[in-house]
């Protein structure tokens, strides 16, 4: 029965209770629906139909049928053979909903599994067929646990792999496989060990006294795998916490250790002693050691606790990097390390507020910003510098707390507040309105600070134009500035000139060098005495990109920079960036043609699409262009590549009709038909044998579109006729094109 | 006895078509030794699954280490204050959402397999084949318990048939949630229309009634259930009416909102934002519509009226531009960077931008006290999309998260990063478990998500 004709509505119907998800529910419809379903025996013969449509229709149906589908089994492996997808993907999800009636599917399963017969699939395909055929074995039950076994043992890492795999989709049904999995824990490879590992944690408790007891292994692999496994298992193995806790105690291997710490932390062993055995683990020089021992603190809210006062002791420690290392635990923490703020600023104090402890306090969130502004309010220079570094790290949920500040007495805390909300962008926006009294503050540095704020959290426009007009004017020198990049930043580059955003472009801030470099890019051309001076910040990595994208805004004028955008496309692969730029400059750049010419002919699809645009805007020589792009519009290219020609073809007009054929082939294809219609559009084609086959293409744009270049043709389109009177006479799409044609073509009937 | 609970679960203020669910209250909660030696004492699982599209900039997106010592990504960082309450889950894939002979269409496979992890039919006319997505799946199990099954939002308006994506049918690229295999869920983009479903009783012409005198008198949804709120406040304990006022007032600001937008797009004219027109009713700015319906799921999870949720910030697809935070272009042509680094910094505000949204969200469900926890402890919002990189059209590493702790089974506060290729429907199932739904498998599953419980 076709899909269509099923009565899906009605699975509103179904009981509440089914189990069994889609499937069931398929199935419900199925029995539902008024017309019959086709035969098991129907399907099987469709599965194996030259039509691909309808072998994706039997194969989906069989996948919904459950364990009806037994008969369709041996037709089912077959289709584990067919070249598309979306049947083999069918049939290897009807052979798992069989579960244990698929049994004479095992060795054909297992034969899947093996590496050695992947036949060159792509990975990602090779990844699927492992794991859902996988899957297919696990769902047939204990009746495969025995071969399964005997796979585990296999020379070939993916069929090793793939019955762990499936053994551990089992659950506990596969406990007599542990002995052979713990084997596979000293796996020398990894997918085939990680996959033992998942697969007895999956098994379970069941496993548990097998894991302690290789806890012991001689093999450090064996003994981490054991440890790993231990760690996953749910509901945890509680027997095993004495063992756990006695092996970590000892424990000298670091991989192993670092394996062990989220197992003793899910063992039952008190928090306390848990942070005891891993907490030295937390400032070792081990970058895998430190990570695994703080995960596994960070594991409960119970570990967190208890380790926070013992972190907060570490802060003390003589070693400076224990101390760094402790900060950034804390930090981990977040919020939960409240009580260990007092340690924690002591220790940022001593180390000059390095990052790791600015870092830490803006992890332990807006309870860390008071004591911060405090510091600020001091005035000592020196701690004043650090507070103002760490005050910028703080996210959103600080925005009430610095809108508070921005309300202090200390002009230094204004700024500063002013400043760390500026860095938060359009996220401090609900801090506007106390920005917008600091533009009229008595101390010009906190009203420099707040109109970039308000510009940064993009407060609004309207208001804060004619202030920042108003405050060029001011005395002050960085009020100054700052409303200039405030205006460049807001679309006002008009006003200030190409001088004044020149001026800015030497601001030692960052935001208004980046404002006055987009600015200049909102003037185009009449930017072009600025060339030189972006050209100066090319290197500024911050600024590249902009700078860029306004050298393409001015146009031909930028020619100037071709020399140091040809620099830059050698130092690491930008071309991608250049090119359009080169495009915008066009014939100024024919310095580098011989870049473009390669680049034509590069294996990066991107870099052969930008470079095809950028010859025809660039290259003079227009056969010289053709020659290169009209083989390019054919059907070998990438369609991005084709899509690119295309639109280069175009303005070669009438001079382009050699691509016509290649542009032709193109049409079929929705995603470059647009292009393709617009380049012959332009070229006009002119032949009548090519207009005869786009008569013939399924879009009705690109038949009329042959129609009216038929009938422009005139009576020379004479061949045309009889095709066109067809289409006339059936083609109500298209119709009246066809019937206009042929009054040109035969102007006298 | 007097252990029993003082009030039913399903008590409703009611008032002239009007019926309006409540909050948890203590008084509906059986006493405390009696629910322990019941094991009853436990608030109900949400579930909901917030949609982006288009893809995300995954190198701002995934963090470097795995386990909870991680540093959150440039995009992930609005939720910093919610990092404990948060899964990042890397490398799920939607094997459904790939071409898989079929040809272009990955951003209507992608949103047309999210949930339903079954390949979707090419079709553009009747013919719609998907599947029956995993949030339906839960609200077959779960959904007579409440008032609704199941609530579905969104913020863009969108065709359900005709073509949108190569060959592919609207409904594809517009819904997320499918009854069954051939018909989707309409999503409600008004907030009025939310509001009204969530607070009307059944009686159509009491519903009109009360919506036209509301209106004559500027009145409040609130001054028609009046009575039985001051009888039901007078039953309770003062921290029962204190929650019950804070609702109410909930209730209240919310229905503000609701009136103020309807206002402020009426005055509007043409009433044109964003590069989209604006149905009337809708707020003009997107963060206000966005935060308005996640308002409104929060008070529907809140009042248990439904226990099931999907909202789509966007359309598949979707062309929207941001210019409200300096994005003029679309950010589906943004998302065809090829590999320009301005586009890419610009799709990964906008990843960002849709991010505080999401923040919001949290920030209103771990607000709300319920029983031992707060409603995010008891919720499971995943976050995400079918594809992953925008410009790339690819169905593997997708960009997935999942707040809440899903009423204790959640470890969360963790970067987990899956081996390549595992099917995103085993997430799917394990949210589906833990709503209490007996389901083992579902669309192209393997099995539960490992990792989740810790």
């Amino acid at each position: 029965m076709p899909f269509d004709k099923l009565k899906v509505s009605r699975l509103r119907t179904l009981p509440r209770t089914f189990v069994g998800g889609l499937c069931a529910a398929v199935m419900a419809a199925g029995a539902l629906a008024d017309d019959a379903p086709p035969s098991v025996d129907k399907l099987i013969e469709r599965l194996a139909s030259r039509d691909l449509a309808t072998r994706r229709e039997a194969g989906f149906q069989l996948s919904h049928l459950g364990a009806g589908a037994k008969p369709a089994l041996p037709a089912l492996l077959k289709a584990l053979d067919d070249d598309d997808k979306q049947v083999w993907s069918y049939a290897v999800a009807a052979i798992a909903n069989l579960g244990p009636d698929a049994r004479e599917a095992i060795p054909v399963l297992l034969d899947r599994l093996d590496g050695r017969k992947a036949r060159g699939r792509r990975e990602r395909d090779f990844r699927q067929g492992i794991m859902r055929t996988a899957y297919a074995l696990s769902r047939i039950g204990p009746v495969a646990v025995p071969p399964l076994i005997k796979a585990l043992a296999e020379s070939d890492t993916t069929l090793r792999a793939g019955a762990a795999r499936a053994l551990g989709g089992m659950g506990p049904a596969a406990r007599e496989a542990v002995p052979a999995l713990i084997q596979n824990l000293g796996d020398s490879q990894d997918p085939a060990r990680d996959e033992a590992i998942q697969a007895i944690a999956l098994i379970g408790p069941a496993a548990g006294s097998a894991l302690v007891a290789a806890l012991q292994d001689s093999e450090a692999r064996r003994r981490a795998g054991a440890a790993g496994a231990l760690a996953q298992i749910d509901p945890p193995f509680r027997d095993g916490a004495r063992a756990i806790e006695q092996a970590a105690a000892k424990e000298q291997d670091a991989s192993v250790r670092a394996a062990l710490f989220p197992a003793l932390a899910r063992s039952g062993v008190v928090p306390e002693r848990c942070v005891a055995l891993i907490l030295p683990a937390v400032t070792d020089e081990n970058d895998a050691l430190r990570h695994a021992a703080l995960n596994a603190l960070l594991a409960t809210p119970a570990l967190r606790s208890a380790a926070v006062p013992k972190l907060a002791v570490l802060l003390k420690d003589a070693n400076p990097g224990v101390r760094e290392r402790a900060a950034r635990s804390l930090g981990r923490v977040g919020p939960g390390a409240v009580a260990a703020l007092p340690a924690l600023l002591d220790a940022a104090r001593a180390a000059d507020g390095a990052p790791a402890y600015a870092e830490a306090l803006a992890e332990i969130g807006p309870q860390a910003v008071p004591p911060l502004l405090d510091i600020l309010q001091k005035k000592k220079s020196a701690e004043s510098k650090w507070a103002l570094r760490a005050l910028h790290g703080f996210g959103p949920p600080a925005v009430p707390v610095l809108a508070e500040a921005l309300k202090s007495n200390s002009p230094e805390v204004r700024a500063a507040a002013a400043g760390a909300l500026g860095d938060m962008g359009h996220e401090a926006e609900a801090a506007a309105t106390p920005l917008f009294v600091l533009t009229k503050d008595a101390n010009p540095a906190v009203q420099a600070a707040a109109f970039r704020a308000l510009v940064a959290v993009h407060a609004d426009t309207e208001r804060l134009k004619p202030l920042l007009q108003a405050a060029l004017a001011s005395k002050d020198t960085d009020v100054r500035k700052a409303s200039a990049a405030g205006l460049a930043a807001l679309g006002g580059a008009a006003t200030l000139g190409v001088d004044g955003l020149l001026d800015l472009l030497a601001d030692d801030n960052a935001a208004g060098r980046l404002a006055a470099v987009q600015a200049l890019g909102q003037l185009g051309a009449r930017a072009a005495p600025a060339v030189d001076a972006l050209l100066s910040h090319l290197g500024d990595p911050a600024l590249q990109s902009a700078v860029v994208d306004t050298l393409g805004q001015i146009g031909p004028a930028a020619a100037p920079a071709v020399p140091r955008l040809l620099e830059i496309s050698k130092k690491g692969d930008q071309r991608t960036t250049i090119l359009p730029l080169l495009t915008a400059i066009g014939p100024g750049a024919k310095e580098a043609l011989p870049m473009i010419y390669a680049a034509v002919k590069d294996y990066n699809t991107d870099v052969r699409a930008s470079a095809a645009t950028a010859l025809a805007s660039v290259e003079t020589d227009q056969a010289k262009a053709l020659a290169v792009l009209t083989p390019l519009a054919g059907n070998r290219e990438s369609g991005k590549v084709r899509r690119a020609v295309a639109h280069a073809l175009a303005r070669y007009g009438p001079a382009a009709k050699d691509a016509v054929p290649g542009l032709i082939s193109m049409l079929d294809k929705e995603t470059e038909r647009g292009e393709a219609m617009r380049a012959l559009k332009a070229i006009g084609v002119k032949d009548v044998p090519n207009l005869l086959t786009m008569l013939s293409a399924r879009d009705p744009r690109v038949r009329t579109f042959a129609c009216d270049s038929l009938g422009s043709l005139g009576p020379e389109a004479k061949d045309a006729a009889p095709k066109l009177r067809e289409i006339a006479a059936q083609d109500s799409a298209v119709k009246a094109a066809a019937q206009a044609a042929l009054k040109k073509i035969e102007p006298g009937q | 006895m007097s252990q029993l609970p003082v009030l039913h679960r399903r008590t409703f203020l009611r008032g002239l078509g009007a019926a309006m669910a409540l909050p948890m209250l203590e008084a509906m909660w059986p006493a405390r030794s009696m629910a322990a030696a019941a094991g009853a004492a436990k608030a109900p699982t949400r579930m909901a699954f917030l949609f982006v599209p288009n893809g995300a900039h995954m190198p701002d997106w995934t963090p470097l280490a795995n386990g909870a010592d991680y540093d959150l990504p440039y995009i992930l960082q609005p939720l910093q204050a919610y990092k404990n309450d948060l899964l990042i889950l890397t490398g799920l894939a939607q094997d459904k959402g790939r071409s898989n002979n079929d040809g272009g269409g990955d951003h209507a496979r992608s949103a047309g397999s999210w949930l339903t992890c079954s390949q979707p039919l090419k079709s553009e006319g009747s013919q719609i084949r998907v599947g029956i997505s995993a949030d339906q799946v839960a609200a077959h199990h779960i959904g007579e318990q409440t008032r609704f099954g199941s609530l579905e939002m969104g913020l863009e308006a969108g065709r359900q048939g005709g073509k949108c994506d190569t060959g592919y049918s609207c409904a594809y690229s517009n819904n997320i949630s499918w009854r069954n295999e051939s018909t989707p869920m309409t999503r409600e983009i008004n907030p009025r229309l939310v509001f009204e479903r969530l607070f009307a009783n059944a009686v159509p012409k009491e519903v009109s009634e009360s919506q036209k005198r509301r209106e004559l008198y500027k009145k409040s949804i609130l001054d028609f259930v009046l009575e039985d709120a001051k009888a039901l406040r007078s039953k309770v304990s003062g921290n029962d009416a204190q929650k019950l006022d804070e609702y109410l007032t909930s209730v209240r600001e919310i229905e503000q909102r609701v009136v103020q937008a309807e206002k402020a797009v009426a005055s509007a004219n043409p009433s044109v934002a964003q590069g989209y027109e604006i149905p009337e009713g809708i707020p003009e700015s997107y963060e206000e519509h966005a935060r308005l319906m996640a308002d409104m799921m929060v008070l529907a999870f809140q009042s248990d009226t439904t226990r099931v949720c999907t909202f789509m910030l966007a359309n598949e697809g979707s062309n929207r531009s941001y210019k409200n935070i300096g994005i003029a272009d679309g950010h589906h042509s943004l998302s065809h960077h090829q590999g320009d680094h301005a586009k890419q910094m610009k799709i990964r505000e906008i990843n960002r931008f849709h991010m505080q949204q999401f923040a919001y969200l949290l920030s209103r469900l771990s607000s709300i006290q319920e029983g031992d926890g707060t409603l995010l402890d008891h919720s499971m919002i995943a976050y995400g999309g079918g594809l992953g990189d925008g410009d790339r059209h690819n169905h593997d590493d997708l960009p997935i998260l999942l707040a809440g702790r899903g009423n204790g089974t959640i470890q969360s506060g963790r970067h987990i990063s899956y081996a390549p290729e595992t099917p995103m429907a085993n997430l799917l199932v394990s949210m589906i478990q833990r709503t209490g739904a007996p389901v083992d498998s579902f669309g192209d599953s393997t099995g539960p998500l490992r990792g989740l419980e810790g």
